[in-house]
């Protein structure tokens, strides 16, 4: 019985996504639960491995390697399992983002693996580019998998101003899968404790939506997030505690008709 | 005896001068020059007399000017320093003249697009010194079976004595308001200036692929005593299609093999007087036009010029107050505030043609009137703030059609950073057209267009610039968004361009394109009205100082219509500059 009544909830979930998605580009992409999601899940600009595995172009040369863990429970009550794990290193004098992330449970699943890497091309402007590999299983359906080139962009117009962007999927292989083309630019504005982003994501053919994010900072101890994304009116709020060496950090997504989700994540920031 | 010694040591010496003369000069230039020298005599500022420079229209502090810095070794620009007003004019004029070299620009550009289905061919050539200029463009369109489908050759000089400027060939004329006249890229501007008419009777060659527009025939320009003028003699060819007795000219230039065309002879005469008489001044033009129905248009003009930085200039094309088209502007012009106000009344039976001129409620609407105003403030050396208001209302009834109101506030501020240029625009439209049926129900419907725009410029070196602009339109329940992002960099004799645009853009009458500040902006393509994104690839490259190679690659991808393959549009381009 209980498995009957997460199917059906699973399946609703699945529906509800894919109506709002034209059918060409039918699969289900799963945004994730890490730390940007405190914010909006907005992932064309931050610090955070995640958003690196985003936006390549964000990550600084010289900064320590990263390993950031992330436990995530979508839509409570519904047994959706998800995770990631991004690991930031750099190796000759360039940086390097790996992440993999999983959703789903034993009936569908999703797995993602990127490689992405920058080039500064003067102080301040950076681009980045990603190679994704891509992996849908639903029971009944063959296994569906692809690969995609992503290319982005990131600009510090000063010391308060920032602007990123991405175009992710640009070039596809495999024929098999159809990934929608997902355009994002985002600007972000510092001022004192708090930085406020503001970010447009369009994804192929469906609406823009307008993702609007704020981050309070107390030195590098501790962060409040909360954000608001205007087409799926989804509401999220999420903290982050940050050692020398280790931080953890809880992000809560409030859905308009679906239920509550949540993730947890453990970084080390490696000597 | 004598006379052959004579003879062998005069050929001597001549043989030496020819050597001496080739070694100093090989080509024949210099005999070109003499001759035109003769012919012509024209006036040099370095050897020129006093009587020369009285003739030449310096006043008499400028001619005593001159006369000292001649007598000196002195540069232009010290010499520039010593005079003002219209006698600087004129000593820019004549230095401009004096040392312009020969130059010879050779252009050849190889387009392709899908849109075109076909390539675009266009040879550009510009040969000029300072006797004159010769242009000669040639060009095929896709579908076209002659490669001088759209052909010029325009002579044109500043040295015929007791002529300005003389053109012989294709060239365009913008003369006063522009209400007899078609007047190209006239629409005014958020620029509170462009509601004035500063060139009251100008004329020029004519050097683009444009095929619409312009006159073909002999226009010269002058000057005497005070009265400075034009005139022109066309006859041209038009190309287009008759819709009744309304004849069409086929704007876009493109006339495919089997399309088949209907040509008119258009013939015109005109001339155009200026007089500046203390502060005012005086404008007058006629056209002769033997095919329309009133045969002869005029236009008066006057301007004057107030205390306190003020201007008022009006213009009419008729003296009956039943029957023209009139402008009346006011303008107060200082270095922080600029401020305009045109108030245009156009009531004619005359229907204005396409592409005539043009009226804020379309090309149509014949009868309208209306109120343009600009400001322009500049808060220190880095902001400046403009607005712009424009109303239209139709004044007669001829076509239930043509009868409807525009109301439109524009408002734009650009803000000088470090490091570049920010820029935001916003612009909101209102439209009511009064429909046949709107009359009997009583009710008006109305269109309402909101446009917002933010532009940014960041320098990150001399050699790497990055532009970002987010442009979007509200319409009803309709809106469209248009984010377009380069990336500009120098190295060395390279220079290349990356640009990405994200559009989507329901509907062809919300395209952004009032936005794009440059024809670059729009990558030189056509504005796509669609949800898509757009590619662009630029890259030039200078060899030997005098050839440029440009490349430029755009890949347009539909999303709308996902089974709809990547556009690939190409254009090539050659320049050559001796």
């Amino acid at each position: 019985m209980i498995h009957i009544k997460k199917m059906m909830c699973v399946y609703a979930v699945v529906i509800a996504v894919i109506t709002r998605i034209s059918p060409v580009f039918g699969a289900f992409e799963y945004n994730g639960l890490g730390w940007p999601a405190a914010t909006a899940n907005i992932r064309v600009l931050g610090q955070h491995p995640q958003q690196f595995s985003v936006n390549p172009a964000l990550m600084n040369i010289g900064h320590q390697p990263q390993i950031s863990f992330s436990y995530q429970n979508p839509f409570q009550s519904l047994d959706l399992q998800a995770g990631s794990l991004s690991i930031k290193s750099s190796i000759w004098q360039r940086s390097y983002i790996h992440s993999l992330e999983y959703f789903g449970d034993e009936q569908y699943s999703e797995v993602k693996l990127i490689n992405g890497t920058t080039w500064k091309l003067e102080k301040g402007f950076s681009v980045g580019m990603t190679l994704n590999y891509q992996c849908l299983s639903m029971s009944g359906f063959n296994r569906r998998q692809g690969g995609s080139l992503s290319l982005s962009s990131y600009a510090e117009l000063s010391d308060q101003i920032k602007v990123g962007s991405v175009v992710e999927h640009v070039i596809q292989w495999g024929q098999d899968i159809s990934l929608p083309q997902n355009f994002q630019i985002g600007g972000q504005y510092e001022f004192g404790p708090a930085t406020i982003t503001v970010a447009l994501e369009k994804e192929s053919a469906l609406p823009v939506e307008t993702c609007l994010g704020l981050l309070i900072s107390s030195g590098s101890f501790w962060q409040i997030g909360v954000g608001y994304r205007d087409l799926s009116g989804m509401m999220s709020a999420g903290w982050r505690i940050r050692t020398q060496r280790i931080a953890f950090h809880y992000a809560c997504v409030m859905h308009p008709y679906l239920p509550v989700s949540h993730g947890f994540g453990l970084e080390l920031i490696l000597p | 005896m004598v006379f052959l010694i004579i003879i062998s040591g005069g050929y001597a010496q001549m043989d030496t001068n020819l050597g001496n003369d080739e070694l100093g000069d090989p080509d024949e230039t210099q005999y070109l020059d003499q001759l035109l020298n003769t012919l012509f005599q024209p006036f040099q500022l370095d050897t020129a007399d006093t009587t020369s420079l009285m003739e030449h229209g310096y006043s008499r502090e400028a001619v005593e000017t001159i006369n000292t810095w001649q007598k000196g070794n002195e540069t232009h620009k010290s010499l520039k320093r010593r005079v003002h007003g219209k006698d600087l004019a004129l000593l820019n004029k004549d230095i401009k003249t004096d040392s312009q070299q020969t130059q010879i620009h050779l252009r050849q550009r190889l387009q392709y697009s899908p849109s075109l289905e076909g390539w675009r061919i266009l040879n550009k050539g510009r040969i000029w010194n300072k006797w004159g200029s010769v242009n000669i463009l040639t060009e095929q369109d896709p579908g076209e079976n002659q490669l001088t489908d759209h052909s010029i050759l325009t002579l044109s000089s500043h040295s015929i004595p007791g002529i300005d400027h003389l053109i012989f060939g294709d060239f365009h004329v913008n003369w006063g308001g522009g209400l007899i006249l078609n007047q190209q890229g006239s629409r005014p501007s958020l620029n509170p200036r462009s509601l004035l008419h500063a060139r009251q009777s100008n004329i020029r060659p004519h050097y683009s692929s444009r095929e619409i527009d312009y006159f073909q025939g002999v226009a010269g320009s002058f000057s005497y005593n005070k009265i400075q003028g034009a005139v022109f003699a066309s006859s041209r060819t038009l190309k287009g299609l008759y819709n009744g007795t309304q004849f069409r000219e086929d704007a876009d230039g493109i006339h495919p093999v089997g399309k088949s065309f209907d040509s008119k002879r258009v013939n015109d005469l005109g001339l155009a007087l200026e007089t500046l008489i203390s502060k005012v001044q005086l404008f007058a033009a006629i056209i002769y036009h033997p095919q329309a129905k009133a045969g002869l248009a005029y236009e008066l003009g006057i301007s004057r010029e107030l205390a306190n930085s003020q201007k008022i200039q009006i213009h009419t094309n008729s003296l009956d107050l039943n029957d023209h088209r009139m402008t009346a502007a006011w303008a107060y012009l200082t270095p922080q505030l600029q401020v305009s106000l045109q108030y245009r009344h156009f009531i004619t039976d005359e229907v204005l043609t396409p592409g005539f001129i043009s009226t804020l409620l379309g090309t149509s609407a014949s009868n309208e009137k209306g109120i343009s105003a600009r400001a322009q403030i500049r808060l220190a050396s880095k902001l400046q703030i403009r607005y712009a208001l424009d109303t239209g209302n139709s004044v007669e009834l001829q076509s239930v059609d043509d009868y409807r109101t525009i109301l439109q506030h524009k408002f734009q501020v650009i803000r000088k950073l470090d490091e570049g240029v920010f820029q935001l625009d916003y612009s909101r439209k209102l439209e009511q057209p009064v429909l046949e049926e709107d009359i009997w129900e009583g009710q008006y419907s109305s269109h309402k267009l909101t446009r917002f725009a933010i532009s940014l410029v960041q320098n990150f070196s001399p050699d790497l610039k990055y532009r970002v602009n987010l442009k979007s339109a509200f319409s009803g329940n309709e809106s469209a968004l248009l984010v377009q992002q380069r990336v500009l960099g120098e190295q060395g004799s390279w220079k290349w361009t990356i640009g990405y645009v994200r559009f989507s853009i329901p509907d062809y009458t919300m395209r952004l394109s009032v936005y794009e500040t440059s024809v670059a902006e729009s990558f030189s393509f056509y504005t796509a009205f669609d949800d898509g994104d757009r590619w662009f690839f630029y890259l030039k490259q200078q060899t030997l100082n005098w050839i440029e190679m440009e490349m430029k690659l755009v890949q347009t991808c539909s999303f709308e219509d996902p089974n709809k393959p990547k556009q690939l549009a190409i254009s090539l381009q050659m320049s050559v500059v001796l």
